[in-house]
C-alpha cells in the first residue's frame, strides 16, 4: 500500500515530537513541515514551507497535521478541508464554539478523515478504564476527580501559552483532555459547570477550577495548576464507583490501584488493565497495575497508535477514527462553560456581624 | 481544684460517646445527661438523667453543657445554657442558620460565658504539626487543599434527622463544616468566592455534594462528600498541595499520611513536626533530571539563570537542597485518636474557666466563620439544582 504523505503545520517541538514518534512508521512519511522562523541547517528531504498555505496545497501531501497554537486551528483545519486533505488537529479543537462548529461544517459530507489529537484515549490504561466503566463491574461511577499540579518552569512571561486569545487559557488549552477522558466514561451528559480560575498577576491564570455535573449524578472536578517546580510535577486522576475506588497517575498515565468490592469470576475487565497484580482480601481485592516504560515511550506510542487508527481510517473507507470532531466540539462546550463561568462566577462571601475579618 | 460538672444534651450515639471519651478525666466529672427518648437513660444511677434540657439547664450541679443533639436545635438550647450560666461546648454544626449562629455569638459575648464549637480535629497531633509547617510556610504557600470524603450510609435510613435539612442543615453544613475549618486552621487566607453543587439521589435524599471555595492569593478548596457507601469502604483523604511539597492525610480522623517535598536543611528538621516521620527517600535536587516536558514547551530562558539548588514557580525563586519523600502517623486506632482529640478540647476549654487569659485552640467565631462558607455553598448549590433540572 502507499505511503501516506504528512505535512505537519507549527513545527515547534511538539511538532517535532510528533515526527520523531512517527518516524517509526513504515506506513507514513512526513514529506513536509511548516514554520514561520526557518532554523538554519533545513530538514533533508523535508519541505519546509514558512507560510502554512502553501503546505496545504502541496499535492503530494494526503493528511495535515495541525500543531499550531490552539486560535489557528480552524482556519488552518478549514483551508486543509477545502484543499481535500486529511486532517489531525492537535487539541483543542479550536478556541471558541463557533470557530469549531466550522469545522465541523467544512468537513460534513467530505471524503475526508478529520480528528482531533486526544492522545490519552490510545494509552493502554485509559482503553481498560473506559473498558471498565461501561462494563459496570464496579457499578455506577460517581466521580471522576483531576488534579494536575503542572510545571511552570517552561512557560515564560512572553510564552504563548499565557495569552488567553491565543491559546483559549487552561481550561481550553489543556483541560479539554481530560473533560473529553471522562465523557468516555460515562453515558451521562453534562448538566451543570460551575467554575474558577487564579490570576497570578493580571497576565498569567495560572489555577483553574471547575466541577461538572452529569446527568445521572457523576460529578467531575478538573484542578489544573501551572505554578510547580518541574520537580514537583503530578498528576492524578482519581474515579470512584459505588463498588471501586481506582486511581492512576501521571498526565500520561502510566501507573495506578484500586480497590473493587467484587467476585474473584467478575474481574475480567479489571485484570484488562496492563500489569495487573491483585490480592484478594476478604470482602474485596486491591490491585496494582501499571506500564512498566518510560512516559517518553508511553507518549510516542500513544502517537503512533492514533496515527495508525486514521491511516486505517483513510485506506478503508467505513472505519472511523476512535476521536471525533463531535468529540472535540463536546469537550470544547465544557471547556468554554467553565472559563465563562471562572469569569462571571462571582458569588460574594457573606459578611456577617459576628464573623472576623 | 474540684473536677468541672459536665451535662450532655442529646444522649444519642454522639452524645454517649463523649461520655465514653471523657469518663475517667481527673478534670471533670459528668454529672448529667438530657434526652427525650427514656431509653437512652444512663445505666449509672449518680448520673442526674432529665427527658428536658431546659431542666438540666436549671440543675446547679452541671458547670459546663456539651450539646448533641441534631444541628437545628443548636442555637436555642447554647443560648439557654448561657443565659443559665452555663459554659457550652457545641458539637458541630454551630448552628444551621446564619442568624441563628449569630445569636449564640451575641449571646456569648453579653453573658461572659465560654462557649466552643467541636472542632476535635484541631486537637488531633497529626493537624497541629501540619497547622505549624503550613503557617510557617515550611513549604512556601499553600495553594490547593481537597478533601475527598466517601462515607457510609449504611447506618442513615431514609428516616434519620440526617438526610432531613431542616433539621440537619444538609451535608454541606452538618459535615463539611469540619474540613472548611481545617482550611482556616492551616491557612489565615480570606474566601472570596464559593460556589456547590449537589446531587440528590432519586428518593430526594441529597447524598452528594461538592464545593469550591476561593481565596485569596491563589488558595483553592475542594470539598467533596458523598454518603453513598458501604461501612467497611469508607474512604476520606485530604491532599494538601503546597508551593513545594504536597502532603496526603488519610482518615477523616487522619491517623497517617506522606509527603513529598523540596526542602532545605531547615524545613527538612521543620517537618519532624509531623508524628512519626519516616524520611523514604531523599534525593539531592542536582541529581533529579526534568521529565515534566514532552511536549517541549518553550524555552527555558528563565531557568538558564537560576543557580544550583534555586528552584522556580509562580514566578518565585526559591532555595531547596533535597526532595524528600516520607510517611508520618500516629501511633493510635482511629478510636483512641477520636476519644484523645475529644478529651485535648475539652481540657483546653475548661483551662479558661481557671485562666481567662489563655485562649482555646477553637472559638465560638471558628464555628460561625466555617458556618459561613458552608450556609452560602449550600445554598448555591440548591441553585445549581435548579439549573439542572432546567
Amino acid at each position: 500500500m502507499p505511503q501516506i504523505k504528512v505535512g505537519i503545520i507549527g513545527y515547534g517541538a511538539f511538532g517535532r515530537f510528533l515526527h520523531q514518534a512517527w518516524e517509526k512508521l513504515p506506513d507514513l512519511a512526513v514529506t513536509a513541515v511548516s514554520k514561520r522562523r526557518l532554523q538554519p541547517g533545513g530538514l533533508g528531504a523535508i519541505k519546509v514551507y514558512p507560510h502554512w498555505p502553501d503546505l496545504i496545497n502541496d499535492p503530494a501531501i494526503d493528511l495535515v497535521v495541525i500543531a499550531t497554537p490552539p486560535n489557528l486551528h480552524a482556519e488552518i483545519a478549514c483551508a486543509a478541508l477545502k484543499a481535500s486533505k486529511h486532517i489531525l488537529i492537535e487539541k483543542p479543537l479550536a478556541t471558541t464554539i463557533s470557530a469549531a462548529e466550522q469545522i465541523i461544517r467544512t468537513a460534513e459530507g467530505l471524503p475526508l478523515v478529520a480528528s482531533v489529537n486526544f492522545i490519552l484515549r490510545y494509552n493502554p490504561i485509559v482503553e481498560a478504564l473506559i473498558a471498565i466503566c461501561h462494563s459496570g463491574v464496579l457499578g455506577q461511577l460517581r466521580r471522576f476527580a483531576v488534579e494536575n499540579y503542572a510545571s511552570d518552569s517552561g512557560l515564560p512571561l512572553d510564552h504563548w501559552f499565557w495569552d488567553q486569545e491565543v491559546s483559549g487559557g487552561i481550561f481550553i488549552e489543556h483541560a479539554v483532555h481530560f473533560i473529553d477522558l471522562a465523557n468516555q466514561l460515562t453515558d451521562q451528559h453534562p448538566v451543570a459547570v460551575t467554575a474558577f480560575a487564579h490570576r497570578r498577576n493580571p497576565r498569567q491564570e495560572d489555577q483553574v477550577l471547575a466541577s461538572v455535573l452529569y446527568s445521572g449524578g457523576l460529578m467531575a472536578t478538573h484542578y489544573h495548576h501551572f505554578a510547580r517546580p518541574h520537580h514537583l510535577e503530578e498528576t492524578s486522576i482519581r474515579l470512584s464507583f459505588d463498588r471501586g475506588q481506582i486511581e492512576i497517575s501521571g498526565w500520561i498515565p502510566l501507573a495506578g490501584k484500586l480497590v473493587a468490592m467484587v467476585d474473584p469470576d467478575e474481574i475480567g475487565p479489571l485484570a484488562a488493565l496492563p500489569g495487573f497484580k491483585a490480592t484478594a482480601e476478604p470482602g474485596h481485592l486491591t490491585a496494582t497495575f501499571g506500564i512498566n516504560r518510560s512516559k517518553e515511550e508511553i507518549y510516542a506510542d500513544c502517537a503512533r497508535a492514533l496515527m495508525m487508527d486514521l491511516i486505517t481510517a483513510i485506506r478503508r473507507p467505513g472505519h472511523r477514527p476512535r476521536v471525533t470532531l463531535a468529540d472535540g466540539l463536546s469537550s470544547l462546550l465544557t471547556a468554554v462553560q467553565a472559563r465563562e463561568a471562572s469569569r462571571q462566577g462571582s458569588h460574594p462571601v457573606v459578611r456577617t456581624n459576628g464573623a472576623p475579618g | 481544684m474540684s473536677a468541672y460538672r459536665v451535662g450532655i444534651i442529646g444522649y444519642g450515639g454522639f452524645g454517649q460517646f463523649l461520655h465514653h471519651a471523657w469518663a475517667g478525666m481527673s478534670e471533670v466529672t459528668i454529672t448529667a445527661v438530657a434526652d427525650q427518648n427514656p431509653v437512652n437513660r444512663p445505666r449509672d444511677e449518680r448520673i442526674k438523667f432529665y427527658q428536658h434540657w431546659e431542666e438540666l439547664l436549671r440543675d446547679q450541679g452541671v458547670d459546663l453543657v456539651a450539646i448533641a443533639t441534631p444541628p437545628a436545635t443548636h442555637a436555642a438550647i447554647a443560648c439557654a445554657a448561657l443565659e443559665a450560666g452555663k459554659h457550652v461546648l457545641i458539637e458541630k454544626p454551630l448552628a444551621t442558620t446564619i442568624a441563628d449562629a449569630e445569636r449564640v455569638v451575641e449571646t456569648q459575648r453579653r453573658t461572659g460565658g465560654l462557649a466552643a464549637v467541636d472542632y476535635m480535629l484541631r486537637y488531633n497531633p497529626l493537624v497541629v504539626g501540619l497547622a505549624e509547617l503550613s503557617r510557617e510556610k515550611i513549604l512556601g504557600e499553600l495553594r490547593r487543599v481537597v478533601v475527598e470524603n466517601y462515607a457510609q450510609d449504611e447506618v442513615l435510613p431514609p428516616e434519620h434527622w440526617f438526610w432531613r435539612r431542616e433539621i440537619s442543615g444538609g451535608i454541606l453544613i452538618e459535615h463539611a463544616v469540619h474540613f472548611i475549618d481545617l482550611v482556616h486552621l492551616l491557612s489565615e487566607r480570606t474566601p472570596t468566592l464559593i460556589q456547590g453543587v449537589t446531587h440528590q439521589r432519586s428518593s430526594g435524599q441529597e447524598d452528594i455534594v461538592c464545593a469550591n471555595v476561593v481565596y485569596d492569593n491563589g488558595l483553592i478548596a475542594t470539598h467533596y462528600h458523598s454518603f453513598t457507601r458501604p461501612g467497611f469502604f469508607e474512604r476520606t483523604t485530604i491532599r494538601l498541595g503546597f508551593d513545594l511539597g504536597e502532603i496526603e492525610l488519610e482518615g477523616w480522623i487522619p491517623l497517617r499520611g506522606h509527603l513529598r517535598a523540596l526542602v532545605d536543611d531547615k524545613a527538612g528538621a521543620e517537618l519532624q513536626k509531623l508524628p512519626g516521620l519516616r524520611v523514604v527517600e531523599a534525593r539531592d535536587v542536582a541529581e533529579l533530571v526534568d521529565e515534566s516536558r514532552p511536549e517541549g514547551w518553550g524555552n527555558t530562558s528563565t531557568e538558564a539563570l537560576l543557580s544550583r539548588g534555586q528552584v522556580q514557580c509562580r514566578g518565585i525563586t526559591y532555595q531547596v537542597e533535597r526532595q524528600v519523600q516520607a510517611e508520618f502517623g500516629l501511633n493510635a486506632s482511629k478510636q483512641e485518636a477520636y476519644t484523645a482529640s475529644l478529651r485535648a478540647l475539652l481540657v483546653d476549654l475548661i483551662k479558661q474557666i481557671s485562666d481567662p487569659s489563655h485562649r482555646p485552640k477553637v472559638s465560638l467565631e471558628d464555628g460561625l466563620k466555617s458556618l459561613v462558607i458552608a450556609v452560602q455553598a449550600a445554598a448555591t448549590a440548591q441553585r445549581s439544582l435548579y439549573d439542572a433540572a432546567d
